[in-house]
């Protein structure tokens, strides 16, 4: 068998926005914008480079639910760039861009095969007898909860290298939704080679019985729990049908977080200096790509009085980004959050038969208590169930962690105010 | 807990003061204003909660001592004993905790001791204040409730913290109204709701771009089929135009077939038949023409070629008559130049000859080619002259030499005699030398001695009357005086040369100025010592007797009789006068005797240089032998000198130049005259061959003739070739009329032959039937040329047939009306096809730009951050939320687990303190307020109350919360500060049994400047204790 490479993609979501950033400079917002497609012109750029078969994309190309047109034409237009080097593509679609959300009359190149949704296969090299064959489905809608791996193995044939294309969530990643579930034990029991998944945005390896599953991750990191490289996994498989895969990061624009414990620090400058020493390590890990970062501070120390102020983080976050975000490559601060107490000691305010006492007592019982945090939700859903307000935000009624550090916060403020330093009544 | 002590170290005006044991249950501290009672309330609240953090030391300073602090003896509710020590510090100052048996506590006891109260808590609930009492006045009812239930809460102010929170929150959103400008969260709602409706409308990007490509696809079909149509209508039209332009073509043809029908059928004419005959006619003419041409110049040459060629015997010396042509120019030059050669030749013989003449008899040419000027020969010549001339030049110079000498020797001689002659006039000297110095010595101690014998007698004669020598000591004085001075002016100019500007010369002049100084300072010393130290008398007599001796002495050497200094005088002129003329005869000695040395080397130098000259001589002698003989090897006269022999090189010379040129000139000669002999004997023959004359003698006749024979030859060549060329034309003009004989038959053949085609031989005839051939080709060719029009715009397989068909009988005019009406047609369908075109183009501009368009991404960019935007403001207004919820359940619960007890307490209280005209307080379940009971069991909300009833209401809530307290966590002391001033006796009372009623389970500490209350307390309580804070400070 000769050798043969491709590129394996996932979750491109083109033209999709980016998450959970507050109001950035144009310039800084023309890059983010542009960053998924610049990342997937990356993919492009990297297939004709590298010379390959074929690129493989595994579904999440754009999110319909964005009904962005720009996603699907310039997604073509990837793919059209691609059959001028003479190079194949594969494409299966996933739970954000099912055959029903694509736009029929955007063509794809003769050399673009797409998925439907039976499983088919197809040669990797076409017109080689001993190419391997790529096997893939595609969503026809959204909703698939159905396990798809018996619909591989009905058609799966013997004898030949096998690579699977699915979108789909193995082994029930919690962070993200179950969408085609299955579980390792299924991909293992079909004679596929190398499963080219797509879904899960975090890069993940996983090693078969005789073979291996890839999540690439997606090429372009869009809100802050995405940190780290972005990229797709180059892919060869040598003569003797050994796969050797490596990551290639194209993302654009990095996400970083930084988080620092405000008990590390007596005074402001050495505060600030270790925000500052930070961002540069994150800028080194960045490979000179724009970044994009949260700073987050936490704990209890001197610092609190200043840190609690909205203000001041504000402030903070402002003066970070005079001095970086006009650089090229640009680092931006999305934010800088507190969740720091006052320093004192919570054990022996709990011990206070006083309302302080019985307050702390109160948020101890409350916390876990589902009677209440229903109770507490219920209020809250006056301002997320507004009639005008809950069409954008009524998915995000605080709940779980995020509720749990509200609560925190909640009684961090009152703390503050309680037994503070007072109330600034200007 | 109690307080059973307090020991004051350094507070306020406080020093070393111990008030206790406070056993009663009510403590009274009585004293006028600033007896210290404040001070005392702020002792415990500092030993028991710490210093104020800000301003600690300005915190009650120890005014008179002490250190700032002190402690307090507390019993706890068990009955344990523990010392509470606390000084001023930092973080609330340094707190010391121990017990009896003296184990050490921390901060965690003290609060335990204090039942975990906060500061607050103590200061609102266990702390009765009179400010506290009178501001409740101003606060209406709702306030004063939050002030009790702050009070009850141990917090600063829970209302105002809430409030806080609401002002917070409610500048994101205020639930329940509606979401105005002012609420941040209205404020993105507002733009994320634009840019939502912006956004909606890019929605429809995709199914509009779905409708366009399919409307661009069928706007192209429907463009297609209009083009069909179009091409249709244009192939019509292009038929019926062409038909039109064929229509007259058409109904020619039929003319020409019908005319063609009535011509012969059958008739047989060659091709081009008239005009080939026409054409083979006029060649027939025109080569006959030619043929008479060229025999008639046959003719006339072979006339020419037979007449004979003139000068032909010429042409058989063509050979020499070149050769003679070729020697034409040399022969000119000869005889042009041969005069002046020789001419010249001759000149130069005639210069040989007087050069020779000049170099005198005996000379000829052989002579002087062969004698020798060679550059030896006249070197020899040369180097015998210069040596001439030197021997010449060193025997004059040593003439001179010579001559000099004598004279030298004549004035040395002179010098001798005339220094005898002086000498001898001198005469002898009067003394020798050593007479002279034994005389000169004994006049100078003649006259030393006769001086000192002299002074001796003064001073012999002087010591016995004044003992001082005045001169001596005046010249004393002076030196001392005089060395001082330059002492100073030494010391002056050393100062001036080293510190200031007098440089060098100042410091040498200082030093020389100290010096002389110095010096003279030691001659006066010295001068001053034989003063000082006086001789003797009897020295003085000795001294005389070794002077006289001496005189004695002189006198005998000098030759005198007796000696004085006038003696001494003449005889020292005397003495001078010989010794002067001593010298003068050494003098004349001297130089007569150098003199003589003079002469004597003169002397010498004469014989030498008559010795050099004598040398000389016979030299010269000698080189003019040997001159003799070589001019006579020569054979040239002996007496020619040196230089006469140098110009015989010269004319020698010059005259074999001029032999040389002779010959050489003479040379030239006879060449030319070879040359010209060479010449006439090649020409002569010829000349007179071909009859020229010339004088063999006379060169110059040779030119002409070798000129004629020249232009004869040229003529005989000409005529030569010319005969040749017309033998060419001949031969040429005999071929050309042969040919032009051949080629007339052929015409004449083929011109037969044509008409023969025909069946005729009359050329008239055979025109006649070609005109009739004529027409019908005629008549063909007009066909043809309206079949080829109708094949030009029909194609080859145009069918005549139907082409009439199609016209069908129309006119041209009815064919234009058909045209125009299709012309019509076809300008509609253009029309909608470019209407469709135009459409086509909009739907694919917008196709692009819909592709292109950044704007739809761009919104959803801006609505993902307003939704974050959003979200944000929504988690910080949770948080507010959540912080007012929990405070509100809290206090909720604070409420319903701690107030029933609160409130049953106070009411005990309150019934006790009104006397029974209210049964009690009323807290109705989900209401935040306190209601009062009449007796008659009517409920009254605060608001309804008089404010003495509402002061009473307020304190029996205070005795309730203290009891509550009490009872959860430990019994704190009760602080009264001046309360209760302002209530009527009859309600004072009933407060101060209220107080006592507290004070079972709770120590009371009263403080109060007021005599009644001290009364009252003591009556409601019998055990109350009186602490009279001025008798104690007086202390």
């Amino acid at each position: 068998m000769p050798t043969y490479r491709f590129v394996h993609a996932a979750d491109l979501h083109l033209d999709s926005p980016f998450k959970g950033l507050k109001r950035v400079a144009p310039r800084i917002a023309e890059v983010l914008r542009k960053s998924t497609f610049d990342a997937f012109d990356a993919v492009i750029d990297l297939c004709i480079i590298e010379e390959v078969d074929a690129l493989l994309v595994a579904g999440d190309v754009f999110d319909s639910a964005d009904r962005s047109l720009a996603a699907q034409l310039r997604f073509v237009d990837g793919l059209r760039k691609l059959e001028t080097a003479g190079i194949q593509s594969f494409v299966c679609h996933g739970n954000h861009d099912p055959l029903d959300a694509w736009q029929s009359q955007v063509s794809f190149p003769d050399s673009c095969y797409r998925f439907g949704s039976t499983v088919t296969s197809s040669e990797l090299r076409p017109g080689d007898p001993k190419s391997p064959l790529v096997y893939g489905y595609s969503y026809p809608t959204r909703e698939v909860r159905e396990n798809v791996i018996p619909e591989f193995e009905k058609v799966i044939q013997a004898g030949r290298f096998s690579i699977g294309l699915l979108h789909a969530n193995v082994g029930a990643d919690t962070g993200h939704e179950s969408y085609a579930p299955c579980t390792l034990e299924d991909l293992n029991r079909l004679p596929i080679r190398y499963w080219a998944l797509g879904h899960v945005h975090t890069r993940q390896e996983i090693n078969l019985t005789n073979g291996l599953a890839v999540y690439p991750g997606n090429t372009q990191g869009r809100h802050a729990n995405e940190t780290g490289e972005r990229g797709v996994y180059l892919v060869t498989i040598s003569e003797n049908g050994e796969i050797g895969g490596s990551f290639r990061p194209v993302d654009i624009v990095r996400w970083d977080q930084i988080d620092l414990d405000i008990a590390d620090f007596d005074g402001i400058d050495s505060f600030e200096r270790e925000i500052d020493r930070q961002i540069d390590a994150a800028l080194e890990r960045s490979d000179g790509r724009n970044l994009v970062y949260r700073v987050h501070l936490s704990g209890r120390g001197p610092l609190h009085s200043l840190v609690k102020q909205e203000e001041y983080l504000g402030e903070l976050a402002t003066m970070l980004n005079d001095d970086r975000s006009g650089r090229d490559p640009f680092a931006y601060c999305d934010r800088v959050s507190a969740n720091t107490r006052q320093e004192i000691n919570r054990e022996d305010l709990l011990e206070r038969e006083d309302f302080t006492g019985d307050l702390l007592r109160f948020f101890d019982d409350s916390r876990g208590n589902e009677g209440v945090t229903r109770e507490l939700q219920e209020s809250l859903n006056q301002l997320y169930q507004h009639r005008r307000l809950r069409k954008f935000i009524s998915n995000r009624l605080p709940q779980g962690d995020e509720l749990a550090a509200l609560m925190d916060e909640a009684e961090s403020l009152c703390l503050d105010l309680l037994i503070g330093e007072g109330i600034d009544e200007n | 807990m109690r307080i059973e002590k307090l020991f004051i170290d350094g507070f306020g005006h406080f020093a070393q003061s111990e008030f206790g044991p406070f056993n009663a249950p009510i403590t009274i501290f009585y004293g006028e204003n600033e007896a210290g009672k404040s001070t005392i309330l702020a002792f415990i609240r500092t030993i028991l909660f710490g210093f104020p953090t800000r301003g600690r030391d300005e915190f009650y300073p120890a005014l008179r001592g002490g250190r700032h602090g002190g402690h307090i003896v507390i019993v706890d509710d068990d009955g344990t004993r523990y010392s509470i020590e606390r000084f001023a510090a930092a973080r609330g100052g340094n707190l010391s905790v121990k017990d009896e048996e003296g184990n050490s506590y921390g901060e965690t006891k003290l609060r335990e001791l204090v039942g975990h109260s906060s500061k607050e808590l103590f200061e609102n609930v266990f702390a009765f204040g009179l400010d506290e009492l009178q501001e409740m006045k101003s606060l209406d009812n709702e306030e004063v409730q939050g002030r009790i239930y702050s009070a009850g809460l141990g917090v600063t102010d829970l209302p105002k913290v809430v409030r806080e929170i609401e002002r917070l929150q409610g500048g994101i959103y205020r639930p329940g109204g509606n979401l105005g400008s002012t609420q941040s969260v209205a404020q993105v709602l507002s733009e994320l709701e634009e840019v939502e409706a912006e956004l909606s409308i890019h929605y429809q990007d995709a199914p509009r771009y779905a409708e366009l490509i399919d409307r661009i696809e069928q706007t192209k079909d429907e463009i297609g089929t209009l083009q069909e149509n179009r091409t249709d209508i244009n192939g019509n039209l292009d038929h019926q135009r062409k038909l039109l332009t064929v229509r007259d073509d058409l109904m020619e043809i039929g003319i020409l077939e019908d005319k063609l029908l009535k011509l012969p059928q059958t008739f047989q004419f060659p091709q081009e038949g008239v005009s080939r005959l026409e054409s083979l006619l006029e060649q027939v003419a025109k080569l006959e023409e030619v043929e008479l041409q060229a025999a008639a110049s046959v003719e006339k040459l072979q006339e020419v070629v037979a007449s004979p060629l003139a000068e032909g015997d010429l042409l058989e010396d063509s050979a020499n008559i070149r050769k003679a042509m070729s020697e034409r120019a040399r022969l000119s030059a000869a005889v042009q130049d041969l005069p002046e050669r020789q001419s010249e030749a001759n000149q130069q013989e005639v210069e040989v000859n007087r050069f020779l003449k000049d170099l005198g008899p005996g000379w000829d040419p052989a002579r002087l080619e062969a004698f020798d000027v060679s550059l030896p020969s006249r070197d020899k010549v040369n180097q015998e002259k210069k040596k001439a001339s030197e021997i010449r030049q060193s025997l004059t110079n040593r003439q001179t030499e010579k001559e000099s000498a004598e004279r030298e020797m004549q004035t040395a001689s002179e010098v001798v005699k005339r220094a005898a002659l002086e000498l001898e006039q001198a005469g002898p000297s009067d003394y020798d030398e050593a007479e002279l110095a034994k005389r000169r010595g004994a006049i100078t101690v003649a006259r030393n001695g006769l001086a000192r014998i002299s002074e001796s007698n003064q001073r012999r004669s002087g010591l016995g009357a004044a003992g001082t020598n005045g001169s001596g000591v005046n010249s004393g004085m002076l030196l001392l005086v005089s060395s001082l001075i330059l002492f100073i002016v030494g010391i002056g100019l050393l100062a001036w040369g080293i510190g200031g500007d007098g440089g060098n010369p100042a410091v040498t002049i200082a030093i020389l100025s100290l010096a002389v100084g110095l010096g003279l300072a030691v001659l006066r010393f010295l001068s001053k010592l034989p003063l000082v130290s006086s001789v003797p008398v009897d020295g003085l007599e000795s001294e005389m007797a070794e002077l006289e001796s001496d005189l004695s002495d002189a006198r005998k050497i000098l030759g005198l009789p007796s000696l004085d200094f006038t003696k001494l005088g003449v005889l020292g002129e005397e003495l001078e006068a010989s010794s002067q003329k001593l010298v003068k005869i050494q003098n004349l000695e001297r130089t007569h005797r150098d003199a003589l040395l003079d002469l004597d080397r003169r002397s010498q130098d004469l014989e030498r240089a008559t010795a050099v000259v004598a040398d000389l001589d016979a030299e010269v002698a000698q080189a003019e032998q040997a001159w003799k003989a070589w001019l006579k090897g020569r054979d040239l006269v002996e007496t020619m000198s040196l230089d006469g022999v140098l110009d015989l090189f010269t004319r020698v010379e010059t005259a074999r130049v001029s032999l040389s040129n002779k010959l050489e000139r003479q040379g030239r000669v006879s060449a030319i005259e070879q040359d010209i002999v060479e010449i006439s004997e090649l020409v002569a023959p010829l000349a007179m061959n071909h009859g020229i004359s010339i004088d063999i003698e006379l060169p110059t006749t040779l030119i002409p003739a070798i000129d004629e024979l020249s232009n004869r030859l040229e003529s005989a060549r000409l005529a030569l070739s010319t005969l040749e060329a017309n033998r060419a034309s001949l031969t040429e003009s005999e071929e050309r009329l042969e040919q032009e004989r051949r080629r007339l038959e052929v015409v004449r053949s083929d011109l037969k032959e044509l008409m023969l085609l025909v069946g005729t031989e009359d050329a008239e005839e055979f025109r006649r039937l070609g005109s009739i051939d004529h027409e019908i080709q005629s008549c063909r060719n007009d066909l043809d040329g309206h079949a080829t029009a109708i094949r030009l715009l029909f194609g080859p397989a145009a069918d005549q047939e139907a082409l009439r068909e199609d016209i069908g009988g129309r006119s041209s005019l009815a064919l234009e009306e058909s045209i125009d009406e299709t012309q019509r047609s076809l300008a509609e369908v253009e029309e909608n096809r470019d209407g469709l075109r135009k459409e086509l183009t909009l739907a694919e501009r917008e196709l692009a730009e819909l592709g292109a368009s950044d704007e739809a991404s761009e919104l959803m960019a801006r609505r993902e951050t307003l939704v974050e935007e959003l979200s944000e403001l929504g988690s910080q207004w949770s948080k507010y939320s959540l912080a007012l919820e929990m405070l509100q359940k809290a206090r909720d619960r604070h409420e319903k687990d701690r107030q029933p007890q609160v409130i049953q307490s106070a009411s005990e209280f309150f019934r006790s303190v009104t006397g029974g005209r209210y049964q009690g307080l009323r807290a109705p379940a989900g209401e935040s307020v306190i209601n009062a009971v009449t007796d008659a069991g009517v409920e009254r909300k605060s608001s309804q109350l008089s404010r003495g009833t509402k002061e009473q209401m307020y304190l029996a809530i205070r005795f309730g919360l203290v009891r509550e307290f009490s009872q959860h966590m430990t019994s704190l002391p009760v602080i009264v500060d001046d309360a209760l001033v302002n209530s009527d006796p009859r309600r004072a009372r009933a407060a101060s049994e209220g107080f006592a009623n507290v004070a079972e389970t709770n120590q009371v500490l009263v403080f109060t400047c007021h005599p009644a209350l001290v009364e009252l307390f003591q009556k409601a309580t019998k055990d109350a204790e009186v602490y009279n804070l001025e008798s104690l400070t007086q202390h």
